[in-house]
């Protein structure tokens, strides 16, 4: 653990061409650790942990009035400002769970209504969904996406299409699948969705921190992340964002109806004003959603400095970095394991993402053998402090329920720790079949 | 110290061995063969606890939170508690291949257990399994060598082990009962010693081994039960049972416990009729059994039997269903009444009060009371007798999301089963959306009212065991049918 006294103090140190080993530095993580886990959690920045230590100090026994900050004004328009959106369009929320579980029970949807998702969602995505369709009476149609090295992106794109009917209102997808470390196809849904009328809900709980992105580009309606896996924030944080205005370069369609679940900023009277048909928003539809009693003011402090921290990094420099750090362990994992037991997308370019997932043993069968992954995963951590996870997904005409380890690559790696995680796990692996 | 529990009726020895689980024989199971899953006995049968499955020998229910259930809610990781013991010298760790080998043993041709078809339509190739095992051991039913060989080279897809430890069981389908299936007293291990003889036949008597607090001592030939002690059962790793009797006997001829109607708990299908549509016999035509199904009057049969109602549908009050489907309109049919044989157990006052309304409708009806074995064969296996009705009650076994409970072992007798094949398969393949499945479990009930395939009489609250003589209150366990658990009994103070 590196003590506050070795790093440079802000405004004294130049991060934008800062070395990664003394970025890693900023990082409270234990140089004898790898983490290759941050699909799960991230690790945090020294300062945002600082941050959230002193903010909470600050508001702990005085007699300040909590409310407003706790609206996080300014700090949304931090975390918007790094995903190219306004701040009436970002919530901070406690993860991508709540988000995402807050805009699927408040999208306006009827009985007979059908909403399109994958099996690869996360089970918070599935079962809100199965949610509304008891309450409502909707269909809910999943599909499940192919998975392994040869996958395509129109392969993706097509599944969705065949699936949508004159009833579909919604598609819904991740945008990075955390079972298979599908970068699935956004923009391109997002566009099929928009030719067909349809509300997209994506689960961007990986996306902040990792991508240098453009919500807005991306034409999706909503998009719920998480503030702590790749953005580093704290445990307990989510960034929800929710289309206020119409550009129609990204997505011409109207504003779909959302209804401001846990909210005490709706008014308890009459109606809030009609959503905008323009690039000029109506009203500040992330207050309705940001506003649900008192909140920790220290943990929306903390997620915007790890946002502010990225930016003073650069986030292109960061995905630049990710992506880097991630072919290599590719390229590493293939060698050590082949490529027909690779279960992320790698032909397709645009399907790669810094999450791998793989098969490490000999036998094809052991694939569905939970017990196997349980233990990789564990000796990986007690034996060589090596943290990955085991995932858990469907394959397209396979009766059984298959299991992959899965690593992460984030900017804190480096390409030694990575050779050396691999092989290890390429030993374990041989010495597990 | 000596407890006397009331057994419903003789027992076939063969009931015993689990591969053939008959209701007759659930108390002897219930104190000595411990199952994947189990239930707990809980004075308030309102109480979620009370009718929630959780881990007899597995250590835990699978769930999304423990890994144990992928997304596809079709694939169970069953991890077994550690500490489980055959009664074997020296006494051996129950394995993942123990349950595994007790899946197979409930396909024998010879087993029919109750709930039979709740698991072959619930395990992934399990039904074709037991298909193919009749199949190669046609004509050699009773030669354990033709059993062995079959288990040998054949599996079920859908359950393996992944060691002595775990095991996976895979569905066809999403189940919201599945573990309620898996629950069944069918549903247990079975030790490499059963290879040695026919699942479901009087030799397990000689090879049974036990994991729960009792092992079977003696049985007598009325089939009077004597259990003792099981020296290895460990109560640290038995979350279900207790043991406080030195011994246990159950006999025929044991006090009658204290029963009362139970309005806690959803009502049962007290009387129904289930005719004979075998060809060649006279209700396998569709038009004679709407005969006999108009001739019925519910109300008339109700009037005989206290605390009971007229049923106009299959599925009782309380249990999962849909709204009630309209009751067929029966048409005058063109065809002759005839001779009609009716079978009953035990219960020759509602027989008589239906041999009355058929009589009146011109059927000439014989009928006749046959013994416990002879009626649970007429219901589970493969009987000799040739009734044309039978007369039975029905219990759901499991509280909630029991849709099949009522009307797939009823309607997979003789009675256009074709029909119903794929009517029970839409509704099974419904299960993951409520709505979907309530409609299509009403299809498959409005036709078995349609085609005559079941013929509901009588509703009503069940009796519930709530004292035994000399034993004080006792707690009624509804996967018993609402007995009184033999597991938590309290020593007479």
């Amino acid at each position: 653990m590196t003590s506050t006294a070795t790093r440079p103090l802000r405004g004294e140190r130049r991060l934008h061409d800062a070395s990664w080993d003394t970025i890693r530095e900023l990082f409270a993580l234990d140089r004898a650790v790898t983490h290759l886990n941050t699909g799960t959690v991230g690790a945090l920045p020294h300062e945002v942990l600082e941050v959230n230590d002193r903010v909470t100090r600050e508001w702990t026994g005085g007699l300040m009035n909590v409310y407003p900050p706790g609206m996080y004004t300014g700090h949304r328009e931090t975390l918007a400002r790094g995903l190219g959106v306004d701040q009436d369009e970002i919530v901070i929320c406690h993860n991508a769970t709540e988000g995402v579980s807050r805009v699927i029970n408040g999208l306006d949807l009827r009985a007979g209504d059908e909403v399109i998702a994958t099996s690869h969602e996360c089970y918070s995505v599935l079962s809100n969904f199965n949610l509304v369709r008891n309450r409502h009476g909707i269909t809910l149609k999943t599909i499940t996406p192919p998975s392994g090295w040869d996958v395509r992106a129109e392969e993706i794109v097509e599944l969705f299409e065949r699936a949508i009917t004159p009833r579909t209102k919604v598609l819904a997808f991740s945008g990075i699948t955390l079972f298979t470390g599908t970068l699935m196809p956004i923009r391109a849904l997002c566009e099929l969705a928009q030719r067909h009328g349809l509300t997209t809900v994506v689960d961007g709980a990986l996306l902040p921190g990792m991508l240098d992105c453009d919500f807005r580009a991306y034409g999706a309606d909503f998009i719920s992340c998480s503030g702590s896996k790749f953005q580093c924030g704290p445990l307990g944080t989510g960034i929800l964002y929710v289309r206020n205005k119409i550009f129609p370069e990204h997505n011409p369609l109207p504003l779909p109806t959302i209804w401001p679940i846990i909210s005490t900023w709706y008014p308890m009277a009459g109606e809030p004003p009609p959503r905008t048909t323009t690039s000029v928003a109506s009203c500040n539809i992330a207050d309705y959603l940001q506003s649900a009693g008192s909140a920790s003011i220290a943990r929306g402090a903390a997620l915007a400095a790890a946002a502010e921290l990225w930016d003073e990094i650069g986030r292109a420099r960061i995905e630049r970095r990710i992506f880097d750090l991630a072919e290599h362990a590719r390229a590493a994992l293939v060698e050590a394991f082949g490529r027909d037991n690779i279960h992320s997308p790698g032909a397709d370019q645009r399907l790669r993402s810094p999450l791998i997932a793989f098969h490490p043993f000999r036998r094809p069968e052991d694939a569905w053998n939970v017990k196997k992954f349980m233990a990789f995963v564990d000796r990986l951590e007690h034996e060589h402090r090596i943290w990955v996870r085991w995932t858990e997904f469907d394959v397209p005409s396979s009766p059984h329920q298959h299991y992959a380890a899965r690593v992460c690559t984030h900017l804190f790696n480096d390409h030694g720790e990575i050779d050396r995680a691999v092989a290890i796990m390429r030993d374990l692996g041989r010495e597990m079949s | 110290m000596t407890a006397d529990l009331r057994l419903p009726a003789p027992l076939a020895p063969g009931d015993l061995d689990p591969a053939r689980a008959r209701p007759a024989a659930e108390l002897v199971h219930r104190l000595t063969t411990r199952t994947l899953f189990g239930y707990r006995a809980g004075p308030g049968l309102r109480d979620w606890q009370a009718v929630e499955p959780v881990g007899d020998l597995a250590a835990m229910v699978p769930s999304t939170y423990n890994a144990g259930l992928g997304a596809s809610l079709r694939s169970y990781v069953v991890h077994l508690r550690q500490g489980v013991r055959w009664d074997t010298t020296p006494p051996r760790p129950v394995t993942a291949h123990d349950v595994v080998r007790g899946f197979t043993r409930v396909c024998a041709p010879t087993a029919r257990p109750a709930g039979i078809e709740s698991l072959l339509s619930l395990v992934r190739g399990m039904r074709a399994y037991a298909e193919r095992y009749a199949e190669a051991v046609a004509g050699h039913e009773h030669d354990v060598e033709w059993h062995w060989a079959f288990q040998a080279a054949d599996s079920i897809p859908g359950v393996f082990a992944l060691d002595a430890e775990s095991l996976v069981v895979e569905l066809e389908q999403p189940a919201q009962d599945a573990v309620d299936v898996l629950a069944l007293p069918c549903v247990a291990p079975a030790p490499v010693e059963y290879d040695d003889f026919v699942p479901g036949t009087a030799d397990f008597l000689r090879h049974a081994r036990a994991t729960g607090p009792y092992r079977i001592a003696e049985v007598a030939p009325d089939g009077g039960i004597r259990l003792e002690p099981n020296p290895v059962w460990d109560p640290a790793t038995d979350p279900l049972r207790q043991r406080v009797f030195g011994t246990v006997t159950l006999r025929t001829d044991a006090p009658a416990p204290d029963l009362r109607p139970e309005a806690d708990v959803p009502e049962v299908l007290r009387a129904c009729l289930l005719p004979n549509a075998a060809p060649g016999r006279p209700l396998a035509d569709p038009a004679r059994r709407r005969l006999v199904a108009s001739a019925v009057d519910p109300e008339v049969v109700a009037a005989h039997l206290p605390g009971a109602r007229a049923a106009t549908r299959v599925i009782p009050p309380g249990n999962s269903a849909g709204p009630a489907p309209a009751r067929p309109g029966f048409r005058p049919a063109d065809v002759t009444a005839g001779d009609l044989v009716l079978v009953h157990l035990n219960d020759a006052v509602v027989a008589e009060a239906v041999a009355g309304c058929l009589s009146r409708a011109g059927f000439q009806v014989t009928v006749r009371e046959v013994t416990a074995a002879q009626h649970a064969e007429l219901l589970y296996g493969r009987s000799d007798l040739e009734p044309d009705l039978v007369l039975t009650s029905w219990a759901a076994r499991w509280r909630h999301h029991n849709y099949r409970a009522y009307l797939q072992p009823l309607l997979t007798r003789s009675v256009d089963r074709p029909v119903f094949d794929v009517l029970i398969e839409q509704a099974l393949r419904a299960d993951s959306d409520p709505n979907a499945t309530r409609a299509a479990w009403a299809a498959v009930e409005r036709e078995a009212l349609e085609r005559a395939a079941v013929i509901p009489l009588l509703h009503g609250p069940p009796s519930a065991a709530r004292a035994l003589p000399g034993m004080g209150p006792v707690t009624p366990l509804y996967s018993l049918g609402l007995a009184a658990d033999p597991a938590n009994l309290a020593l007479p103070v």
